[in-house]
């Protein structure tokens, strides 16, 4: 598409067009031969032919404008936004303020933090987008394909976008902060800034690069799908990480500048140890390292170009279209009763299986019992919250399922479904699920403590949790709700418009199914401390009958909330993109 | 769910309609987003429609006039402003009041809502069949007009795939399958022809006249006046969220074609092509 400019006379009578070239307009021919075609047809283009440079600010300028309109859409995501930001103020303000301080201590220590500082920094842009489902939506390659843009401007404008918006600011902040920790040495400083930007150009490049990638995999749905959930799995599985930790923090500290020698060698230290060699006078070290950093940000311009060549060649590529098996009877909706919430319990538990929004659940479940199976290392202390976890998860899981139903919700209203059924009938799809995993963790934890006279006691903590859990979402997820992605998405996808607001809905959800474990569990503490079985067995009594009592009022309370309000819930979750 | 025998009362009648059993009444319908002012611009101002019993009713209007908000509000999905709206049901039932009354209210209706998603991790089959459960329908009657159902809308084959894999037009047409199960008496159908094809809606055509003559009642919106003029015998004109014309079709376009007399009443047509003389190529 680079065609160079074509200032032929031709081109002058196209000064209708708002793009072309001031240069060229001035005479206005109205004259019938502007209206037939003149020159022969092709790559010749009015439009300016323009550097991927201004390609690539053009795109930033872009997100600038996204961003813009998002936030002024609503005064509440403005609200939040602004939270999020003096939270992010806050944050960076403590840890800057650290890293100021490290300045005045000896040059191994700076060495140190300076090098952890970097690669938790880019471990966090480069894993964080994929596994967080908190990647960066806007400038989609998919999107962009229509336009004639090279693929160097595309980067540049990524790149510079990536500043864009909180986390990229947050980033310069406290990047700024680390090259002010290199004060103690005049030529450490003056290294400092350049790496600071190398290390910048890392983050920002390897964040997209793994972004496209994973894009690319979205494309092809189930490989999609699997891909996103093992992603997350690995994440977790860093079990032997926290088992490590769990050793206690003062052999850690001893290691930590030994750790901090060996990261300095690896793609994700190198940049931030150049300074301190610089400082020792180690060139060939310094040198070496830069090697080091400079072909990894090759290999990921030329992946990240890669996909993305990929993903704008096939941008329509929602493909697969002859994805799913043709199944000739009805399934669940055979087998469950003929009522309401039959039917949506029913529905709920063919999405449990079939929507990769519900089923990565299913694999981060146990992905999580190995991580707690490998925190609590020798002891046996932190497997004991395990079932209560998962109950806690479960429970709190339902809060999602109105957003995920987004606009297909409608069929519900128009119905219509009585409010109590359709609570009713989430709720018991999730029990489902939740139950056998359940026992599994239950078990799980039996193995491992041998620990059975508190089992009557966990059983009544967990069902408290689940039950009362399940009756406290159904009434707050009537009235409060959380962008989520919409149908079809990947579970990875941001929800356009979720800010801090959004964080505390959905934390003052999980307080308040947490807060129902609190009689069994404290049946539970008496029991510990007093040793006497009979505690247990009254958590256990306590647990079930305060779980279903709250889970029934929940089901009553949630469903007449929901009849009166339907039309209002559908509004705003119809507004989740 | 249970089927509860939710007949109107009467006595409560609000200003009774004016013609006899209507099939929709919509009565000063008004919607206005966000707050309430001097400023905010209605996106529909005082709708007034009186729709038949047995009628075959088009909706017509430019894109943003206010068509989709009108029956989004008249089938319980969106809370109007001001303004009230009734549904008839068989011959012998009163009017009740969609806001009032909802759950009798929309079990007289059938809707096939426009730009909706559906529940498309379902198969066909089974999206058709939920829709039928929800509405507290017997098993086997379900599963029977079901069938017949999918064989209507030339779906057999994709029956079994997941929604999320059909066209657009066979999207629409499941979606409407799931609007009729319940053998409703009016049926509301927001841009239903939209990437159907041909084929399939002539079929769907023949279906709904076939209802509309064993007393069904249908309302369609659309903005492809020729299809309107041809399928249907009244017909309402909405520009700007306003009313500008209803009746028969006849009434409405008079001497003209209902295309030209469409233009003409919502007088939008500027000469096409004018200020484009740079739309060529070189």
């Amino acid at each position: 598409m680079a065609s160079t400019r074509v200032n032929s006379p031709e081109t002058t009578e196209n000064s209708g067009a708002p793009w072309a070239d001031p240069s060229s307009q001035g005479t206005v021919d109205v004259a019938p031969e502007s209206l037939r075609p003149t020159g022969p047809s092709g790559p010749s283009t009015h439009a300016r032919s323009i550097g991927p440079l201004t390609e690539g600010l053009r795109l930033a300028a872009l997100k600038w404008h996204l961003l813009i309109n998002t936030l002024t859409r609503s005064t509440w995501i403005l609200v939040g936004t602004i939270l999020g930001a003096l939270y992010m103020l806050f944050i960076v303000g403590s840890f800057g303020s650290g890293l100021f301080m490290v300045a005045n201590e000896s040059p191994e220590v700076i060495r140190t933090v300076a090098v952890f500082f970097g690669t938790v920094l880019l471990l966090g842009w480069w894993i964080i987008p994929v596994v967080s489902s908190k990647a960066d939506s806007s400038l989609d390659p998919s999107r962009l394909a229509l336009f004639p843009l090279r693929i160097s401007g595309i980067q540049i404008g990524q790149i510079l976008g990536a500043v864009i918006g909180i986390p990229g600011i947050a980033t310069l902040l406290i990047t700024a902060a680390w090259i002010t920790s290199w004060r103690a040495s005049g030529l450490a400083l003056a290294v400092a800034l350049p790496c600071a930007l190398l290390g910048l150009l890392l983050a920002f490049t390897g964040s997209r690069a793994v972004t496209a990638l994973s894009a690319n995999f979205n494309k092809q749905r189930r490989a999609g799908e699997i891909i996103s959930i093992v992603l997350l799995g690995l994440v977790v599985l860093l079990g032997p990480l926290f088992a490590l930790i769990g050793r206690g923090i003062d052999q850690v500290w001893e290691q930590l500048p030994t750790w901090a020698g060996y990261l300095a060698w690896t793609p994700l230290g190198a940049a931030w140890a150049i300074p301190a060699d610089v400082a020792d006078g180690q060139w060939v070290t310094a040198l070496a390292r830069l090697a080091i950093s400079l072909a990894t940000l090759v290999l990921l311009a030329v992946v990240w170009r890669v996909a993305l060549r990929r993903a704008l060649s096939d941008a329509t590529g929602d493909a697969a279209r002859s994805g799913s098996k043709s199944v000739s009877g009805v399934g669940l909706f055979g087998r469950l009763p003929a009522t309401g919430w039959g039917a949506v319990m029913a529905r709920c538990l063919t999405y449990w299986f079939k929507d990769p929004r519900y089923s990565a659940t299913l694999l981060i479940l146990p992905a999580m019992a190995a991580a707690f199976w490998f925190i609590s290392g020798d002891g046996t202390g932190p497997i004991w919250a395990l079932a209560c976890f998962v109950a806690l998860l479960m429970a709190y899981s339902i809060s999602a399922d109105v957003g995920y139903d987004n606009t297909a919700f409608t069929l519900h209203l128009l119905a219509p479904v009585k409010g109590s059924d359709d609570r009713l009938g989430r709720a018991l799809a999730m029990f489902c699920i939740a139950v056998p995993f359940l026992i599994a963790m239950l078990a799980l934890t039996m193995i491992r403590t041998g620990g059975w006279a508190y089992l009557p006691g966990m059983i009544g903590i967990c069902a408290a949790l689940l039950l009362a859990g399940a009756g406290v979402v159904s009434v707050m997820s009537a009235r409060y709700t959380y962008p989520v992605p919409p149908p079809g998405a990947s579970p990875m996808k941001t929800p356009q418009g979720y800010t801090l607001l959004n964080v505390i809905i959905q934390f003052v959800i999980l307080a308040a199914v947490a807060l129902m474990a609190l009689p069994p569990v404290i049946l539970v503490i008496v029991q510990v401390v007093s040793g006497e079985a009979m505690w247990g067995w009254l958590a256990l009594a306590v647990g079930v009958v305060e779980g279903l009592g709250i889970f029934w009022l929940g089901i009553v309370l949630g469903g007449k909330w929901l009849d009166r309000r339907g039309p209002e819930l559908l509004q705003e979750v119809a507004q989740y993109r | 769910m249970s089927i509860h025998a939710h007949s109107s009362r009467p006595a409560e009648q609000p200003p009774q309609p004016l013609a006899p059993n209507p099939a929709l009444l919509i009565q000063d319908l008004t919607k206005v987003y966000g707050h309430p002012g001097p400023g905010a611009r209605p996106a529909a101002d005082r709708v007034n429609l009186h729709v038949p019993r047995g009628s075959f009713y088009g909706l017509v209007g430019r894109n943003g006039a206010g068509k989709t908000t009108t029956l989004s509000m008249a089938t319980g999905l969106l809370r109007p402003t001001a303004g009230k709206v009734w549904v008839g049901g068989g011959s012998q039932d009163q009017p009740v009041d969609v806001w009032a009354d909802s759950v009798a209210a929309k079990r007289r209706m059938g809707v096939l809502p426009d730009g909706t998603h559906l529940f498309d991790r379902l198969t066909g089959r089974q999206l058709v069949t939920y829709s039928g459960l929800l509405r507290g329908m017997d098993r086997e009657l379900v599963k029977d007009r079901t069938e017949d159902l999918i064989r209507a809308m030339d779906l057999q084959d994709a029956a079994g795939k997941q929604v999320q894999d059909y066209s657009a037009g066979m999207t629409k047409k499941i979606a409407l399958a799931a609007a009729m199960i319940h053998a409703p008496a009016l049926l509301v159908l927001d841009e239903p022809f939209e990437s159907v094809d041909p084929v399939s809606a002539a079929n769907i055509r023949a279906i709904l006249h076939q209802y509309t003559q064993a007393g069904g009642t249908v309302v369609v919106s659309s903005h492809v006046m020729d299809l309107v003029q041809r399928m249907c015998d009244h017909v309402a004109v909405m520009d700007n969220g306003r009313v500008l014309a209803q009746g028969t079709v006849d009434e409405v376009r008079g001497e003209m074609s209902l295309e030209d007399r469409f233009v003409d009443l919502v007088g939008g047509r500027t000469d096409a092509g004018e200020g484009l003389s740079w739309l060529r190529p070189e």
